[in-house]
């Protein structure tokens, strides 16, 4: 008896854990690297780029082997449909795998798309469990499928430089924001009710023909003569695109924002005699706090900045080794941050849009005055006073404690 | 079934894991928005007394578990009514813990499987601890804690260390004022989580629970798991946004796959289904090991023929709902019932406990 229950465990639990339900092949997949959305008429146009499993296998490294060159790394193609989730559907009339979203680095908007809203994105990202929201999202000013085609020398999978193009630019530079599917969803159920969205775009390069990247002889070359880029940045107000403002602007929001982690800042010499007379900072560390104060029937924002960092580039005439030269440069550093604050919050007054997410900042030190502000509140934009204050640290001047120049004669 | 006694920290770590169980998966108090860590204290606040209330009935007659407490004190048939009552109430829980754990799975893990396999593979895993009794089911929190605590550590510390915790989306305080904290706080919250120490009047008695200090151990855990709870909840609140923590199914889930660890640790989803997982069944073969028990005295049937009984019993009722948003709205209506076990009842027979000692 006992034995026998005992073979009968060991029998079910071989049926059991073999796990045949959901049994899911490798092989099968189509793992898309990157999707696009675009709209035309009344139908989604959805494109994907698949990876090839069989032409990233060879050289790893990059080196490359006969294969790598002779067979694409990835495989676009496109499917429509009244849902988006009916065109991923209908791609199965053309394409051997079944798709998987959750390896998805990237998500690129077309403008017709973007301009209508992309609520429908953001509910489908959040309430799918593989496709993932932490997905970084771009918009283009055109079809997002044309980007989709594009490689990214030496990369062998184009979505996934995109997304690395991304995420390294706001490591380094913070020239645009870099923005989640979630950032959005998070975005349309804030006060503020506005976020910017990078733009990426294919740009020239000395007139060079933009088909020539989207085949595999994109790797045949050292130089190639389209580009894709990192543009201007989209506006979106709700889940709308509603305009564009450039790299200079979106910059001053990110300082504005606090999203600044490392950047560089080209300043003028002080008492610099020239357009010549230029020196660089590089930022370590920035911090930007902003505390609203009621004045009136407005607001005035106190916007507090402090960064470190180090000079990294100087043709400055005058003595570094002189601490009254480097509280100078602070100085100027100091009035080159605030202007690009400035600038940043000029536009985001033009457009019409809270994009520095003051709404809920005020929200939350004043919610009785926001009830009754909150149904005109980007009207109100334009009487909002900012009042900036910078703090910048020079910290060391580098390897050299002055400037290279030629002996005066 | 072992009704030796045993040391009290089995006991407290029980309690602990029980307490903590499922109340993670979903976003407590949401009609209090941001104020819901007001509503959670005040709730806690409640359940504390109620614990309280518990206790000093075990101190009065530390030998009797609820069940021949209500036969004692109430009489022969009302406190066999009583009891059997409280029998339909621990299956009930049981078998609403077990729809949740069947849902995570089938929302997250095995999305093909059908639900009555889930199912049906978790009771009788559930069934086996539930058939050791008691005791078995104390070692084996035991054993579990270090891996809940790790595991929960695990997600604060990444979400804190990817600058997510946004503590200012606790402001503004009091928004719409007390009306909707108290709305959440009462009876919702007290009945789910911290009303549900009701169960452990049947595990009490199994435990030397003379020694010294066993009373201040308790309300300290308590104390120290409600502090717990509640960070957690807002938590959600401080990742998400009160917005989108109120809409999403589950809010933690959400906050936990954003994390991108420095490009290695990226979807820690295995590790929230980890400590749910670890909640749900717990708390699942606690209600169920209350109900056995009961049962067995009731009915002076055999415990393990009980077990294999509710088991059944178990599995029928987590399947009553037809559809997920059932099961929540259901949820929602039976909380409100829950306060007559967690209470009413407990108070009647507290009262009925003074009158006859004097």
């Amino acid at each position: 008896m006992k034995r026998w229950s005992r073979a009968l465990c060991a029998l079910t639990a071989c049926c059991l854990l073999s796990g045949c339900w959901d049994r899911r092949e490798l092989n099968e997949l189509g793992i898309t690297a990157a999707t696009a959305i675009d709209r035309s008429g009344d139908e989604w146009v959805v494109t994907y780029q698949v990876i090839v499993p069989s032409a990233m296998w060879s050289g790893a490294g990059g080196s490359g082997g006969a294969t790598s060159s002779s067979q694409s790394s990835v495989h676009v193609f496109t499917s429509r449909g009244s849902t988006i989730r009916e065109a991923a559907n209908r791609a199965n009339l053309e394409f051997t795998r079944q798709l998987y979203f959750s390896h998805t680095d990237v998500l690129v908007l077309g403008k017709a798309a973007a301009q209508q809203g992309i609520t429908e994105v953001l509910d489908l990202y959040l309430r799918s469990f593989d496709a993932r929201e932490t997905v970084l999202l771009t918009v283009t000013d055109g079809e997002g499928s044309k980007i989709l085609r594009q490689f990214v020398p030496p990369e062998r999978l184009p979505g996934t430089a995109i997304a690395t193009i991304l995420k390294t630019d706001q490591e380094t530079s913070g020239l645009t924001p870099t923005v989640r599917v979630f950032d959005v969803a998070r975005s349309i159920y804030s006060d503020a009710n506005a976020i910017l969205v990078p733009e990426i775009g294919i740009r020239r390069v000395d007139g060079g023909d933009p088909k020539d990247l989207e085949g595999v002889d994109a790797f045949k070359t050292s130089i190639v003569p389209t580009k894709l880029r990192l543009l201007r940045t989209g506006v979106f107000k709700g889940a709308r695109l509603v305009g564009w403002i450039g790299q200079r602007e979106s910059y001053g929001i990110n300082w504005l924002t606090n999203r600044i982690k490392n950047t560089m800042i080209i300043f003028p010499c002080p008492g610099a005699k020239s357009d010549k007379e230029r020196a660089a900072y590089r930022v370590r560390t920035a911090k930007t706090r902003v505390a609203p104060v009621k004045s009136g029937q407005s607001f005035q924002m106190n916007v507090r900045v402090k960064s470190k960092g180090v000079l990294i580039e100087s043709s400055c005439t005058k003595s570094l080794s002189d601490p009254a030269t480097i509280a100078a440069m602070e100085q100027q550093i100091e009035k080159v941050i605030q202007d690009d604050i400035r600038l940043g919050w000029n536009a985001s007054q033009q457009m019409n849009a809270d994009l520095a997410g003051f709404a809920d900042i005020v929200h939350r030190k004043y919610p009785d005055a926001w009830k009754q502000m909150k149904n005109d509140w980007d009207q109100r934009l334009d009487q909002i006073e900012l009042n900036v204050h910078v703090q910048a640290t020079l910290e060391n001047t580098g390897m050299l404690s002055d400037t290279v120049r030629e002996k005066p004669s | 079934m072992d009704n030796q006694t045993t040391n009290p920290s089995g006991l407290i770590t029980c309690f602990a894991f029980y307490e903590i169980g499922s109340t993670t998966l979903f976003f407590q108090a949401a009609e209090a928005k941001q104020d819901a860590w007001i509503a959670m204290t005040m709730a806690a606040v409640a359940g504390f007394f109620l614990l309280a209330m518990y206790i000093a009935m075990h101190r009065q007659d530390p030998d009797r578990d609820l069940f021949t407490l209500c036969r004692a004190y109430l009489g022969n048939w009302v406190g066999m009514a009583i009891g059997y009552s409280f029998i339909g109430y621990f299956t009930y829980e049981s078998s609403r813990n077990l729809r949740d754990l069947v849902e995570l799975t089938s929302q997250i893990l095995l999305n093909d499987t059908p639900l009555i396999i889930i199912g049906l593979i978790t009771i009788v895993v559930v069934a086996n601890t539930a058939r050791y009794g008691t005791r078995i089911l104390f070692l084996c929190t035991l054993v579990l804690f270090p891996f809940l605590a790790v595991g929960y550590i695990l997600l604060i510390v990444m979400l804190a260390g990817q600058h997510m915790i946004h503590t200012e989306n606790v402001l503004p305080m009091l928004e719409n004022g007390w009306q909707p904290i108290f709305k959440a706080a009462f009876p919702k919250l007290v009945s789910f989580p911290f009303g549900q120490t009701v169960l452990f009047l049947v595990f009490f008695p199994l435990v030397r629970s003379q020694t010294p200090g066993f009373k201040r151990f308790v309300y300290l855990t308590y104390g120290g798991v409600s502090l717990f709870l509640i960070a957690m909840n807002q938590l959600m609140v401080f990742v998400l946004g009160q917005s989108l923590a109120e809409k999403v199914s589950f809010p933690l889930l959400e906050s936990v796959q954003l994390i991108e660890f420095s490009q290695v640790f990226e979807r820690m989803d295995i590790l929230f289904v980890f400590v749910l997982f670890l909640g749900l069944g717990t708390k699942l073969a606690a209600f169920y090991i209350g109900a056995a028990t009961g049962f067995s005295q009731l009915t002076r049937m055999g415990y393990r023929k009980g077990v294999l009984l509710l088991g059944a019993l178990i599995f029928v009722l987590a399947f009553l709902s037809p559809n997920y948003t059932h099961h929540i709205w259901m949820g929602k209506v039976v909380t409100y019932w829950f306060t007559i076990f967690q209470i009413a009842l407990p108070l009647l027979l507290f009262l009925a406990m003074k009158i006859r000692r004097g």
